[in-house]
C-alpha cells in the first residue's frame, strides 16, 4: 500500500516538476496536480483541494522572480497535500507540513542547477566537435535526471517518511494545532507583502486602497475586484499615453522651430 | 496591426519553433542560464536556416552566449534572431554583422523580462491564483478547467511575439521602446496588481480575533469593535507590517517565521483562535 502511494506521489511530483518547467506551465496550476495527487490515491478530489487552498494560501504571494527560486512550492505543495491526503488530516496539518519542506527542497533545485552548469562546458565541446547527437543526448540525459530527481525525492519521502509523519502528528497538542491554523491563515500577509515590495510605487497607493476598500466594505469578490483593476490600469495607460504624445509633440516643435532655442530646450 | 501572410515553409519553421521553444525552462546553468536550453531549440531551425556547415556551426557556437528572460515572453526575440539568422545566410559572407544579432538578445531579454516577471509571476498568476484558491476552499472541481483561460496570454504572447517578432522585425519592438509602451503597459500591469493585492489581504489573510470580556454586564468582542472601525484592520495592519519589513530588506523567511510565532503567541494568550 505505501509502495503504491510512494510511486504515485512520486510520478504526480515528476510531472508537476515537468510542467514547471515546459512552458512555464505550472506556475498557473498546482490545483491540477492535487486533484491528480487525490484520484491517484484514491481519495476525494475536493478534500484535496480544500488542502490545497491551505497550502497554495501560504504559498500566495511567493514567485520566482529571474532565477531565484525563493521556496520550492511544487515540491512542498505536492508532499504537504500527499501527506495530509494519505493520514486524513486537516488543512493545518498540511500547511504545516508543505512550508517547511517548500524552503527545504531548494537545495535539490541548486545541486541540480550545479550540476548543469559544470555541463555547459561539455555542451561547448560537443559544439567545437561539431557532433550534434552527443549534443541532444546529455539535453535528454539532464531532463531525465531533473525528473528522476523529483521523483525519488518524492517517493523516498513518502515511502520513509509517512510513519513518522503520522507519529509527529498524531503527537501535535490540540492548542498547538489552533495555534497552527491561526498562523496558516495570517500566513498569506507575507506574500502579500512580497508582492507589494515588488511593484510597489507611492503613486499606486490609492488603488492599492481601492482594492481593499471593495472587499472590506462593499465584499466584492476577487474577480470583480481584478475587473476594477484593469479598468485603473487602462485609464492609466491612456492618460499615460496622452501625455507621452503631448511631450513627443512638443519636443519635435521645438526641435524644428529655430536652432537658437536649443539651449532653453536642454533647460526644460 | 497588418495581417501577415506566412508563406508555407514560414509556417512551418514558427510551428516548430513555437513548440521547441516551451523547453527554455528546462537546464538552468549558473553561467549561462538559458543559453544552451536555447542553442538546443534552435539548432534544427539553424540547421534548415544554414546550408552552409561552417556557418552553421559558427551559428550554434555563437547561440552558446548568456541568455536569460522570462519564459513566456522569449516568442518575440526568438522570431527577431531567426529573422535576422536568415538575413545573414542570405548575405554574402561576412557582410552581415552577427554582432548585431547578439546584441538584439541582450538588449531584448530585459525589458522582455520586466514585463514578463511583472504581468505573468505579478499580475495574472496573482489573479488567477486567487481565484483558483476561493473555488478550491468550497471543494469546486471548476477548478480543474481554469487552467484553460490561464494558459491563454501564455500562449498568445508566445505565438504572437514570435510571429510578429519574425516578421515584422525590429522595426515594430523597437518603435515600442521608443514610445514607452513597453514602461505603460508594464505600469498599466502593476496597478492591476496593486489593485488585487488590496482586495486579497481583506479576503484571504485571516487574523480571526475571539477575545471577549464583561465590563458592566454588557459583552465586549473586540472583534466586533475593530470591525466598525474598519472591517479586516488586523489583515492590512499585519500585511503592511511584513511589506514595511520586507522593504527593510529583512530576509523573506525570518518574516515568515516571525509571523508564524505572532499567531502562535496571539493564540496563547487566548486573543486570537479558530
Amino acid at each position: 500500500m505505501l509502495l503504491y502511494q510512494a510511486l504515485v506521489v512520486g510520478l504526480v511530483m515528476a510531472f508537476g516538476k515537468w510542467i514547471n518547467a515546459y512552458g512555464s506551465f505550472a506556475q498557473l496550476m498546482p490545483f491540477i496536480t492535487y486533484i491528480l495527487l487525490a484520484l491517484l490515491l484514491g481519495k476525494d478530489p475536493a478534500q484535496a483541494l480544500i488542502l490545497g487552498a491551505a497550502v497554495e494560501l501560504a504559498f500566495y504571494g511567493v514567485m520566482q522572480i529571474g532565477a531565484v527560486l525563493p521556496q520550492d512550492t511544487a515540491v512542498g505543495g505536492t508532499l504537504g497535500v500527499a501527506f495530509a491526503l494519505i493520514l486524513n488530516q486537516k488543512p493545518a496539518v498540511a500547511v504545516a507540513l508543505a512550508v517547511p519542506i517548500s524552503m527545504l527542497a531548494v537545495v535539490v533545485w541548486n545541486l541540480l542547477k550545479f550540476w548543469f552548469t559544470a555541463n555547459v562546458e561539455i555542451f561547448d565541446k560537443y559544439i567545437d566537435e561539431r557532433n550534434m547527437s552527443k549534443f541532444n543526448r546529455l539535453w535528454w540525459i539532464q531532463i531525465g535526471v531533473y525528473l528522476l530527481a523529483y521523483f525519488a525525492l518524492a517517493f523516498c519521502a513518502i515511502l520513509l517518511g509517512t510513519n513518522g509523519v503520522k507519529a509527529f502528528v498524531t503527537s501535535i497538542p490540540k492548542p498547538f494545532l489552533t495555534g497552527l491554523t491561526v498562523a496558516a491563515g495570517m500566513l498569506p500577509a507575507v506574500g502579500m507583502g512580497m508582492l507589494l515590495k515588488y511593484v510597489w510605487n507611492i503613486s499606486f497607493l490609492p488603488f492599492f486602497l481601492a482594492g481593499f476598500l471593495f472587499a472590506a466594505y462593499l465584499k466584492l469578490p476577487i474577480m470583480a475586484i481584478s475587473i476594477f483593476g484593469v479598468v485603473f490600469g487602462l485609464i492609466t495607460f491612456f492618460i499615460d499615453k496622452q501625455i507621452n504624445e503631448v511631450k513627443h509633440s512638443r519636443s519635435t516643435v521645438q526641435k524644428s522651430s529655430s536652432g537658437n532655442d536649443e539651449e532653453d530646450f536642454f533647460n526644460d | 496591426m497588418t495581417k501577415l501572410k506566412l508563406t508555407d515553409r514560414e509556417k512551418k519553421l514558427t510551428k516548430r519553433l513555437f513548440w521547441r521553444n516551451m523547453f527554455l525552462g528546462f537546464d538552468m546553468s549558473y553561467t549561462r542560464q538559458q543559453g544552451v536550453a536555447w542553442d538546443w531549440i534552435h539548432a534544427p531551425i539553424y540547421r534548415d536556416i544554414y546550408k552552409d556547415d561552417d556557418q552553421y556551426w559558427e551559428a550554434m557556437k555563437r547561440n552558446m552566449e548568456f541568455f536569460n528572460t522570462t519564459p513566456n515572453m522569449v516568442g518575440t526575440v526568438s522570431g527577431l534572431a531567426v529573422s535576422m539568422e536568415e538575413e545573414n545566410a542570405k548575405a554574402p559572407k561576412g557582410s552581415f554583422d552577427t554582432a548585431g544579432i547578439s546584441g538584439m538578445k541582450i538588449g531584448l531579454m530585459g525589458p522582455l523580462a520586466g514585463i514578463g516577471d511583472t504581468f505573468f509571476s505579478g499580475v495574472w498568476a496573482l489573479i488567477i491564483m486567487g481565484i483558483a484558491i476561493s473555488f478550491a476552499k468550497q471543494g469546486n472541481l471548476v477548478v480543474a478547467i481554469l487552467p484553460l483561460v490561464a494558459l491563454l496570454p501564455n500562449l498568445l504572447i508566445r505565438w504572437y511575439g514570435q510571429k510578429y517578432g519574425y516578421k515584422i522585425g525590429s522595426q515594430y519592438i523597437s518603435k515600442a521602446v521608443e514610445d514607452g509602451l513597453m514602461g505603460m503597459f508594464t505600469k498599466a500591469s502593476s496597478i492591476v496588481g496593486v489593485t488585487v493585492v488590496g482586495g486579497m489581504i481583506a479576503t484571504l489573510v485571516k487574523v480571526p480575533v475571539i477575545f471577549k470580556t464583561k465590563i458592566n454586564g454588557t459583552t465586549f468582542e473586540l472583534q466586533k469593535v475593530l470591525d466598525q472601525i474598519l472591517p479586516s484592520m488586523l489583515p492590512l495592519a499585519l500585511a503592511v507590517a511584513c511589506f514595511v519589513l520586507l522593504r527593510k530588506n529583512v530576509s523573506p523567511v525570518k518574516v515568515l517565521i516571525a509571523v508564524v510565532l505572532l499567531g502562535f503567541a496571539l493564540t496563547f494568550l487566548g486573543i486570537t483562535g479558530a
